[in-house]
């Protein structure tokens, strides 16, 4: 059974070491300056290439999710990436965990509040995120919606979620913030180097950011969407296993 | 007698390095137990074994007739710890975190606040008891430390180095509380500061390169090397008389001096000191001082360690 207690003291933990604002706040930026963008883009453009026309095509809903999904999928998560890799190690070299682990907290408790807690950061960073964005598209390009933007979003959520896990893995194979920063960025590179493989994307549990594109231009289908699904279900199930394992086994 | 703490050929390797040789513990219920070696004797690395927190090479175990097993905590609820350096989490109040630390072994919340108060005042942490502890002092984490040790009523807490970074202020608040929890809970305590130990506990065992040196109460380790040197001071004269005097006595070891002072090695105290008593007497000596060397524990750990060196 999961000890609450630990869970909770995760959730005060993120409000109070600001985390909660740095993210959301984050989050939220990207959420206007997408839809700003992407419907000024000629207009930045033509300020900037004093004397030189260029002509691009009239920006749609489209472009101003496409610039959302963008953001979302490098800055957000990076930065995010780098906030959830300090989780355990953190906890390692200040010691706390040493306190909290010869008390009534078993392993797996302890992990998997952590991978909770942080999907639960990013979740809330990504409802008011969308929504923000969606409500700006509205008001920029007089709808918000389009085909494929719901399962759009699910890709990206469940692509988060895997980021987390990976995060995860990532702090506790490290000692210290740093260097869990530095694997889970490596992790990052490595994935993103590998999406752009078209047919490993689908396969991808971190995917859903190249299939997002590929919804956009009608090049993929449902079933496609629903396949990387599962398999950054299943990615993130296997980490968190592999973590745990490590974990479990690791000297404190 | 219970047994509190067992251990049996407790033995860890870290990369071919024995920093725990075969250790042989036995820790009974009540006592305040010292655990004394230099640094790196391999005091941490018994502790976090003791505690479930890193894995035993070889060797068994048992917390009151528990056997502990790496990672697991069916012990847990008979224990409390205090690492080296205690991290807590800074944006947390003394209040807050032992309210968390209850939370963590289920306890009611309103029997946890009742245990959060006695224990801040056991510390004296009452007044900072709403602070953030990111502002505490060294001493004052020390003090919840130990507090957060007792929260769940163990029946042995493993206290690591309470004091050693701590200045003598500090020091003083933390081994007193350490002494008030005498016949309350046992307490397994480790430092390489040998005052400490004295003034505290009632068991002892020496350590050094992870093997066991020494282990007995502190009553019969004085006693086992016990002094047998007495210094005598003169006011003037009578130095000279009296070295003629136990120049050739069967029960004198050796004897040096030095202006007025004079220190006798004897065969065996009591009997020495009897009869340097009625020498002086007799012969109508005039002296200063006549002072029976007491060893102090500096002067036994430091033969016990040096002699295996």
């Amino acid at each position: 059974m999961l000890n609450m207690s630990f869970f909770i003291k995760e959730l005060k933990e993120i409000i109070k070491t600001k985390k909660l604002v740095i993210m959301v706040s984050l989050f939220i930026f990207f959420a206007i300056l997408s839809p700003l963008t992407a419907r000024y883009i000629n207009e930045i453009l033509a300020s900037l290439g004093q004397g030189v026309s260029i002509t691009l095509p009239e920006p749609t809903l489209i472009d101003s999710w496409g610039q959302y999904f963008k953001n979302l999928s490098s800055i957000c998560l990076i930065v995010y990436l780098i906030v959830m890799t300090g989780s355990v190690s953190h906890e390692k070299s200040k010691g706390s965990i040493l306190l909290v682990m010869t008390k009534r907290v078993s392993r797996f408790n302890f992990l998997f509040s952590k991978l909770l807690s942080g999907i639960l950061l990013f979740t809330v960073c990504y409802i008011i995120s969308f929504v923000i964005s969606g409500f700006y598209t509205n008001i920029l390009f007089g709808s918000y919606t389009y085909d494929g933007l719901w399962i759009s979003l699910l890709l990206m959520w469940f692509m988060g979620v895997f980021f987390t896990s990976l995060a995860n893995f990532a702090s506790v194979i490290s000692k210290s913030p740093t260097i869990s920063a530095i694997y889970g960025f490596v992790g990052l590179a490595l994935i993103t180097i590998l999406n752009v493989i078209p047919k490993f994307s689908k396969f991808s549990p971190a995917g859903g950011a190249m299939l997002v594109t590929q919804i956009m231009l009608g090049i993929i289908s449902q079933n496609d969407s629903i396949i990387n699904l599962a398999f950054a279900t299943l990615g993130t199930i296997l980490l968190f296993a592999i973590t745990y394992f490590i974990f479990r086994k690791q000297e404190i | 007698m219970t047994i509190a703490v067992s251990t049996k050929n407790l033995s860890k390797d870290f990369k071919g390095n024995h920093a725990v040789d075969r250790l042989n513990i036995e820790v009974p219920e009540g006592s305040i137990y010292g655990f004394l070696g230099p640094n790196g004797a391999g005091k941490t690395t018994t502790l976090k074994m003791l505690t479930g927190m890193i894995e035993p090479s070889s060797g068994d175990i048992e917390i009151f007739g528990e056997k502990v097993i790496f990672g697991h905590q069916n012990f847990h609820n008979d224990i409390g710890f205090l690492p080296d350096v205690p991290g807590f989490y800074d944006w947390m109040s003394a209040k807050e975190y032992l309210l968390f630390c209850g939370s963590l072994y289920h306890i009611d919340k309103k029997e946890s606040l009742n245990r959060t108060n006695d224990l801040l005042t056991l510390v004296g942490l009452t007044k900072q008891s709403n602070k953030k502890i990111g502002s505490y002092s060294r001493g004052m984490k020390q003090r919840l430390g130990i507090a957060q040790a007792l929260i769940n009523k163990p029946k042995i807490i493993f206290l690591d180095e309470p004091v050693s970074a701590l200045d003598p202020i500090g020091r003083k608040e933390v081994i007193e509380i350490i002494g008030s929890l005498a016949g309350k809970v046992t307490v397994f305590f480790s430092t390489h500061i040998l005052s400490d130990i004295e003034k505290i506990c009632d068991r002892i065992i020496i350590i050094k390169d992870g093997k066991a040196l020494l282990e007995d109460s502190i009553e019969n380790i004085r006693k086992m090397s016990q002094s047998r040197d007495i210094e005598i001071e003169f006011d003037n004269g009578g130095l000279s008389k009296l070295e003629h005097l136990i120049k050739e006595v069967p029960w004198v070891e050796s004897y040096q001096s030095s202006h007025n002072k004079i220190v006798v090695k004897v065969l065996n105290l009591d009997k020495g000191r009897e009869e340097l008593i009625k020498i002086i007497a007799s012969n109508q000596l005039i002296i200063k001082k006549f002072l029976v060397f007491e060893p102090t524990l500096e002067d036994i750990f430091m033969k016990v360690v040096s002699n295996h060196a």
